[in-house]
Formats: structure tokens, sequence, C-alpha cells
């Protein structure tokens, strides 16, 4: 498996800014949540199994 | 401790462990791993390429999905509250309003006489914004993105027509309401919310003229407002 450095990279930032959202349910960090967190979880979930794909197609389990 | 509170510590628990984790994943080489000994969790011992690629779906998959449901139900639960609704400045005249008790607006009224306990925007505004279907809830995020991207004007209009449902999901068959012979005389139109309630009943909400940014009332009813919502729990 390729690594995995900007998706861990991603992640935290969304997770950081969830954890903002759920202690300060503003509307701008209610706005960073919906629109800058949930697509960055969505996109670094999508490049890591993409990556798991390829892993597992270079070793023939796919 | 109430559910929001249980979330809110669900909600750290999953991002405190998703930035941890993905340090550890960040600093992983994939390619080496089996260069490396295996890793003991106690009850068993798990070669080090299965143990990082196993924690990189935790990490990676599972923690922010459940990070997702769990700020999800924050947004979806946290904004039947009359104190969410009025984070947006734009908001703040209907819950100052709402809390006056000099104000003789309909939703002013519902509050001072304690008709609804609690979330009282809600209540009668169930059916469109985050709070409505799946339709009212895309609605409530093209107003959160108007908001955050300040692509708005005061005073707000609201762009659907009232669903008289809302008021009559509470007040159709009770006594009070049935014993108005004007009731019984135009029932169907309330029913197709062809006729609006407030025809006879008075404003919801303070007017646009009053909402208006410089109005005489603006800085009144702009202000931070103070929740007296236990008032009547």
């Amino acid at each position: 498996m390729n690594e995995l450095k900007w998706e861990a990279m991603a992640v935290s930032v969304a997770s950081l800014i969830s954890l903002v959202y759920v202690w300060q349910p503003g509307p701008y960090p209610m706005g960073a949540f919906t629109f800058i967190a949930q697509p960055l979880f969505l996109v670094s979930l999508a490049s890591y199994a993409w990556k798991t794909v390829k892993d597992m197609r270079a070793r023939n389990v796919l | 401790m109430t559910w929001l509170d249980i979330v809110r510590v669900l909600g750290s628990l999953t991002c405190v462990l998703t930035i941890v984790g993905a340090w550890f994943i960040a600093r992983r080489r994939f390619a080496r791993l089996h260069e490396q000994p295996a890793v003991s969790l106690g009850i068993t011992t798990l070669p080090a390429t299965a143990f990082w690629k196993l924690s990189a779906l935790l990490v990676l998959a599972v923690l922010p999905a459940a990070t997702i449901a769990v700020a999800n139900y924050h947004t979806f639960v946290g904004i039947h509250e009359v104190q969410a609704c009025s984070q947006c400045h734009v908001m703040r005249p209907m819950a100052n309003d709402l809390h006056d008790p000099t104000s003789d607006t309909l939703a002013s009224r519902h509050f001072k006489n304690g008709y609804i306990p609690t979330g009282q925007c809600y209540a009668c505004h169930s059916d469109y914004g985050f709070s409505g279907d799946l339709a009212a809830k895309l609605e409530g995020y093209r107003h959160l993105a108007r908001y955050t991207s300040r692509t708005y004007t005061e005073p707000l209009s609201a762009r659907t027509r009232f669903d008289n449902h809302q008021c009559l999901k509470c007040h159709q068959g009770k006594t009070a309401f049935e014993r108005v012979h004007m009731h019984q005389d135009v029932r169907a139109r309330l029913e197709s919310s062809n006729m609006s309630c407030l025809n006879c009943h008075g404003r919801a909400h303070p007017t646009r003229a009053d909402r208006t940014p410089g109005s005489a009332r603006y800085s009144d009813l702009i202000k931070l407002p103070t929740f007296a919502e236990a008032d009547h729990e």
C-alpha cells in the first residue's frame, strides 16, 4: 500500500473542525464542518479506498 | 447529563482518537512494514502490516464515519432549540421578540402563555430548514451557505408559503378552536393553506420594516437574546 500521509492529514484537519463544531455549534463552525470537514473526510476515504483496491490488485487478492 | 452532552463527549472522543491515530498513520511507511516486528495486542499478536492496515481502516474510515454521524446528530437535534436558531444574528429579531413580554406577536403570545414549553422555533417551523424533510434539509444547507458566505440581505423573507398544518397540528380538534364558527366556515381554505391563520390572528414575528437595519427597533431586536426557555419547563 502506498503512503497515507495526506489522507491522514486531511482527516486530522476535518476532525479538528468537527471538534470545534461539537463544542461551539455556531453558524461558522457548522458551515466549516458541513462544507469543509465532511468533504475532507469523504475525499480521504475515497483516496484510501482507491489505494487499498490498488494494493489488493497488486497482490492478486482482487 | 443530556443526550446532547453525551453526543459532545462521543464526538470529542472520536475526533481526538482520529487525530492521534492519523499522526501515527502519517508517519508510517507502509512499504517497509514487513521489516518491522509483530505487534502484540495482549490477547493476540498481529504482523505489523496487518496491524497498521487495520489501524488505517479505523482512522480513515470507521472513526470519521462515527464523527460524521455524531456531528450530524448534533446538527439536526441541536437546531430544535431557540438558542441554536439565534446563533445566526438574522434570527435574533425573532428570538428577542419571542421573549419580549410586551410584544403582541403570535410567537410571543405563545411563549409568554407557555403554550410551547421548549423548542419554540422548531414547534412551528418543523417543516423547513434543517428540521424538515430531505428537500427542506437541502434548503437548510442553502441557508447555511448563504449565511456563512454573507450573500444575503436583511430583512430576510421566507421563500416558502407557511403551511397552516403547523398551526392545525395543535389547534385543530380542540374545543377552543372548534367552537369558533369562523373556523368552520373557512376550514377547507385553512387546511389547504389558501388562507393564512395570520389574517385574523396577527403577525407571527416583527415586521420586515422593524427587521430592516437602521430601523428604530433594529438595535433592540438584534441584540444577543437572553434565554428564558427554562421558565416554562
